[in-house]
């Protein structure tokens, strides 16, 4: 793909990114923390109301890979291993910023490597229950977020009070129907940017600090694209090719993505972490803080989760909202529960909601790269 | 007006030319390390107005000769309902992939299956096993044929697979019966992504392996269904290329 079709990418990212970093070492000058977190579990609006700055740690790249299986089995996924390994070999800016780390026990394989983490940072697990579906497990959770929250009291030597973690809730709100409203673009009957652009609008770029801001730049990213749409000169054939939902795995690598865009579909939704699995539902604004903040956070989607049926309920309203031509699965190669879980998503895709479904097992190595592009192409002369 | 088809697989190279649908002719050579200077040996002394590729090197072929492109399942699916218009089920198995595809009844792809990076249980595999029992390519199905039992290999990636033969020798056993052992392996991984997608029927057996007639025995008694190959199973892609081609608006 040229190159100048795409308008948002990592050069743009880049920006965003430094600008972020810049804003962080102003706060942490005036003696913010740095909490890092990894799975979409962890309420960032309670790091954020103890004034601290979350920062996501999972990471997209294979280089530390080889590094990380020194300490982890070869066959573990991509993404756990990658994000040990740039902790170990101390090349991820992020990490090596981060005070202590707060991790939520999702899969077996990222708490088991979690505790090899905490020989390195100050780290404290969040004990996740296994399901989201019994009153007990909410119980459990809301618990579980009260000891969080006295932890990082003790650590930040502050009281948070309801009123704090109501306006972080709010900022939070803001930004996520902020990340909806970018993703929104792509409902009409012409989608107006590409899933690789919408990834980078709405990526976090790093710590999560001056979110106003962040807002403002996504909100400047929709007008530019607007703009893009409304401009007489555009070509508009750029975007007439299959409309892909994407799910699966946190989308961390980025090659699937760019891989079915190159082959020239365009993918106008993404049912994975950070996008509309995690930005779609809103925090409830009644009632305790907390014990919104326990409701919204256990109820994510995750394949983690047993049973997950939000996760199916989700793809029939996207599946609806964006006009699909076809749901392209990826997960990661020792993924275990969402592998597993893709034969309940193809059911559900194929016989209940009717559309064209294909599955990616892959990792962050570019060796299947030939194999993949013949497997999507072939998805895609099915759609035409 | 004759169109043609160029399939650029990871072994060989096929072009057919058809013309108003029936095929006027059909060529092949080996991809080699150079398949630039291979294409166009192979397109010297061939007429045609338009090409179209397929296969791994399609998108080189796109590059240089600013051609239109087609995948390999497209193109197999639509060779496959030239040559036999009832068959819904194909099993391709070429040099470094192996591929199931189902064909709906309007005549398109439906769904298939595709081996991932792993060159596993595909002609290459084949290859490298013959060569370790000291078997030409060609006598390798054959002589499978022969074997007087059938010893299990276990293991289906290639390195692997020639240490077990290793420790099969050296434990005496017969060549032949390893062989007929590494064969039953491979149809058992196909057979098994056959049943993934199969909704009953003959099966249409096309890429370079289908040249294996231990291959197809196997199968057949496998699935216990007829496995139809094809006179010249590794022009199938090329053909339907071609074919897809002149149906182009």
């Amino acid at each position: 793909m040229s190159d100048k079709r795409v308008q948002f990418d990592d050069h743009y990212l880049g920006g965003i990114e430094e600008r972020v970093g810049r804003d962080m070492a102003i706060a942490r000058y005036e003696g913010a923390k740095v909490v890092g977190v990894y799975c979409a579990f962890t309420p960032k609006e309670l790091i954020a109301a103890a004034g601290a700055i979350p920062v996501a740690l999972c990471s997209g790249s294979d280089i530390p890979i080889q590094l990380a299986e020194q300490h982890l089995p070869r066959n573990l996924c991509a993404l756990i291993k990658s994000s040990y390994g740039h902790a170990i070999a101390e090349s991820c800016p992020y990490f090596q910023a981060t005070d202590f780390l707060l991790a939520d026990a999702t899969c077996d394989g990222k708490k088991k490597m979690f505790e090899l983490l905490g020989r390195i940072k100050p780290f404290t697990m969040l004990q996740l229950p296994q399901t989201a579906s019994t009153p007990e497990s909410f119980t459990y959770w809301l618990q579980e977020l009260y000891r969080i929250k006295k932890l990082l009291e003790k650590q930040m030597a502050v009281v948070i009070t309801e009123e704090m973690l109501w306006q972080q809730i709010r900022i939070y709100i803001s930004l996520r129907s902020k990340i909806c409203e970018v993703f929104a673009l792509n409902k009409g009957d012409t989608p107006l940017a590409f899933g690789r652009e919408i990834d980078v609008i709405t990526s976090m770029a790093g710590f999560e600090c001056n979110l106003d801001t962040r807002i403002d730049e996504m909100q400047e990213a929709i007008d530019r694209i607007h703009q893009r749409a409304d401009d007489p000169a555009g070509d508009k054939a750029i975007f007439s090719g299959p409309r892909i939902l994407l799910t699966g795995c946190p989308t961390t690598n980025k090659k699937v993505l760019h891989l079915i865009e190159d082959s020239g579909a365009v993918v106008v939704a993404m049912e994975n972490c950070g996008s509309l699995k995690t930005a779609g539902d809103r925090v409830n604004e009644e009632g305790h803080p907390m014990e919104s903040l326990a409701r919204h956070y256990l109820d994510i989607a995750c394949a983690c989760m047993s049973p997950n049926p939000r996760r199916i309920e989700i793809l029939g309203s996207l599946a609806r909202e964006y006009r699909l031509d076809g749901v392209i699965e990826m997960t990661w190669e020792g993924c275990h529960t969402y592998n597993v879980e893709a034969y309940q998503i193809e059911k559900a895709v194929t016989e209940k909601f009717g559309y064209p479904y294909l599955h990616i097992v892959t990792d962050y190595s570019v060796n299947d790269t030939g194999q993949l592009t013949t497997r999507i192409e072939a998805f895609l002369e099915m759609l035409r | 007006m004759r169109h043609a088809g160029i399939d650029i697989g990871s072994r060989t190279i096929e072009c057919v030319v058809v013309e108003d649908g029936a095929i006027v002719s059909t060529h092949q050579t080996s991809t080699t390390f150079d398949p630039m200077t291979e294409i166009r040996k192979i397109l010297r002394g061939i007429q045609f107005d338009r090409i179209m590729a397929t296969g791994y090197g399609r998108n080189l072929f796109e590059v240089a000769f600013e051609a239109p492109t087609v995948t390999e399942i497209k193109a197999y699916g639509r060779g496959v309902r030239h040559l036999y218009p009832e068959a819904s089920t194909i099993l391709d198995i070429g040099g470094q992939d192996s591929k199931c595809i189902v064909m709906g009844v309007n005549g398109k792809v439906q769904k298939f299956e595709m081996n991932d990076r792993c060159a596993a249980g595909t002609g290459k595999f084949l290859e490298v096993m013959a060569e370790a029992l000291n078997f030409s390519l060609d006598e390798f199905g054959p002589r499978a044929l022969h074997a007087e039992k059938s010893l299990t290999v276990n293991a289906m990636c290639t390195v692997f697979a020639e240490s077990e033969v290793t420790s099969l020798v050296s434990r005496g056993e017969k060549r032949e019966d390893i062989a007929l052992g590494l064969h039953k392996a491979v149809v058992k991984r196909a057979a098994g992504m056959i049943r993934r997608l199969w909704a009953g029927g003959p099966i249409v057996f096309a890429g370079g392996v289908a040249r294996n007639t231990c291959i197809r025995t196997l199968l057949e008694e496998e699935l216990r269904v007829a496995v139809i190959v094809p006179e010249d199973p590794q022009s199938v892609g090329a053909l339907g290329a071609a074919l897809l081609l002149e149906e182009m608006k």
